[in-house]
C-alpha cells in the first residue's frame, strides 16, 4: 500500500478521519512476486528471490523493490547485474535486528542484497527525524514483542549507496480473518526497513516517469545508465543535514523525492556502479550466521 | 510502535509530506507535467505476496503477471495464511 495503494473511502479502516490515496504513485504498475512467508533471505528461499528478479527483468520492470535481505549467492549478484545493465533501479532493504543482549547472530550491518553497489540501500529514519536505531535517538527505549526491532546499517563503503525514507509507525495493511468476512483495516504500526523500500522504489519511479522522454532521448533506456541517473538524481537530492551524523545512519541522506525531479541527471561513463560479485569466503560467512539462527 | 516516535499530525500519510519524502509533492509534481497516458511504469515488489481484495492494495496490481516462486505452491502470488494468520510484514502488529 505505501508503494501504489489507491483510494481509501473515510469509513474504511480504523483511521476513519483519513481518506484519499494511499500510495506514493498509485498509477504505477505493481507485479507481485512472493519468494516466502518471511523476510528473511536464507536457504530455502535464495533461489526463489533469483528467480523472481529473472521474472521482473523478463517483464521489463523499471524498478525493483526488494522487501527482504539475508545471504549473498553468486546467482544473486549475478541477477542483481543483469538488472543494472537492463537500466532496472534496484531498491532493497538494509535489514533489521533486534535490540535485545542474544541478538548477537543477527547482522547489525546491510545485508545482501542491499550490500551490493548496484542496489540502492534502504535505510530507516523515525518520525523525530533521527535514525531507526536505538543509540542514535535520545529517549527512546524498546519494548518487549517485536518493538525492539531496528534498522541495519553501515559499514561506511556500503552507505555511499544508501539513502532513508520513515519508519516505523508508517500505515500497513492488515486483514482479520477471524470473522466470517475479513475485515480489512489498517495499522500504523508498520515498521522494518522493508517500510522504507517502497518509498524509495515510488521516488525512482516517479523519476523514471518524470523524464521518461529524456532518458530515451540520451540513449539510457534499457542501459544501466538509466539506472544510474535515477540514482544520482536520488543520492544527490537527499536531504544530508537532517541530523549530524547523516553520512553514518543515512549515507547520502533522506529521500526528497520532489527535489530529484528538479533535474534530469546525466551520466559519464565512469559513474557505472562497481558489479555484485561474491566470494567463498563471503557465502560460507553468510550462510553459517544464518543456519546457526534459523 | 510505542517505543518509536510517532507523528503528531497526517498519522496516516506522514511520511509523505514535505517535511519527511517529499513523495506527496513529487507525485502532485509528475501528475501535473505528464499526461495521464504517458505515466507508464512498473514496478516488481518481491516480497511475501500480495492481498488483492484490500481497499489499499495498489490500483494497479498486476496480478496475472505476478508469481509465486516458493516450492510447492501454485503460482498464485497472493500471501498465504498459515495457522489462520497472515504473515506478511517484518513483524506483526501487536
Amino acid at each position: 500500500m505505501i508503494l501504489a495503494g489507491g483510494m481509501v473511502g473515510p469509513n474504511e479502516g480504523r483511521y476513519d478521519q483519513n481518506s484519499g490515496e494511499v500510495g506514493a504513485i498509485p498509477f504505477a504498475e505493481i507485479v507481485p512476486l512472493r519468494i516466502g512467508d518471511e523476510v528473511f533471505l536464507i536457504q530455502g528461499r535464495l533461489d526463489a528471490f533469483v528467480q523472481a528478479m529473472y521474472r521482473a527483468i523478463d517483464l521489463q520492470c523499471d524498478v525493483i523493490s526488494i522487501s527482504m535481505g539475508g545471504a549473498p549467492t553468486r546467482k544473486m549478484a549475478e541477477a542483481i547485474n543483469l538488472a543494472y545493465e537492463k537500466g532496472i533501479v534496484v531498491v532493497a532493504a538494509a535489514g533489521n535486528n533486534f535490540n535485545v543482549p542474544l541478538d548477537i547472530f543477527v547482522p547489525e550491518e546491510v545485508v545482501y542484497p542491499s550490500r551490493f553497489d548496484r542496489v540502492i540501500t534502504a535505510v530507516g529514519a523515525t518520525a523525530n527525524q533521527y535514525p531507526y536505531d536505538f543509540d542514535a535517538q535520545d529517549d527512546v527505549k524498546s519494548f518487549p514483542n517485536g518493538e525492539q526491532m531496528q534498522g541495519n546499517s553501515g559499514p561506511a563503503s556500503v552507505m555511499k549507496t544508501a539513502i532513508a525514507a520513515y519508519t516505523p509507525n508508517v500505515p500497513w495493511a492488515t486483514v482479520s480473518l477471524e470473522e466470517t468476512d475479513p475485515k480489512y483495516s489498517f495499522s500504523r504500526r508498520g515498521g522494518g526497513t522493508s517500510s522504507a523500500t517502497p518509498q524509495i522504489a515510488a521516488a525512482a519511479a516517479l523519476y523514471i516517469v518524470y523524464y521518461r522522454n529524456q532518458l530515451i532521448a540520451e540513449g539510457y533506456n534499457d542501459t544501466w545508465k538509466q539506472a544510474e541517473s535515477v540514482r544520482q538524481a536520488l543520492f544527490s537530492s537527499a536531504d544530508s543535514k537532517k541530523i549530524p551524523e547523516s553520512k553514518k545512519y543515512y549515507g547520502n541522506g533522506v529521500l526528497q523525492a520532489k527535489k530529484a525531479l528538479s533535474k534530469f541527471i546525466k551520466v559519464t561513463d565512469d559513474q557505472k556502479a562497481e558489479r555484485a560479485k561474491v566470494s567463498d569466503s563471503l557465502i560460507g560467512e553468510f550462510i553459517a550466521l544464518y543456519t546457526n539462527l534459523f | 510502535m510505542k517505543s518509536w516516535p510517532a507523528p503528531q499530525q497526517n498519522i496516516f500519510d506522514w511520511y509523505k509530506k514535505d517535511e519527511y519524502t517529499q513523495l506527496e509533492s513529487a507525485l502532485h509534481e509528475v501528475e501535473s507535467k505528464i499526461d495521464a497516458q504517458l505515466r507508464n511504469v512498473r514496478i516488481g515488489h518481491i516480497d511475501t505476496g500480495c492481498w488483492p481484495d484490500h481497499p489499499a492494495s495498489p490500483v494497479r496490481l498486476m496480478i496475472d503477471l505476478g508469481m509465486s516462486f516458493v516450492k510447492g505452491e501454485t503460482k498464485d502470488p497472493k500471501v498465504r495464511i498459515k495457522n489462520g494468520k497472515l504473515i506478511f510484514m517484518d513483524f506483526p502488529p501487536q
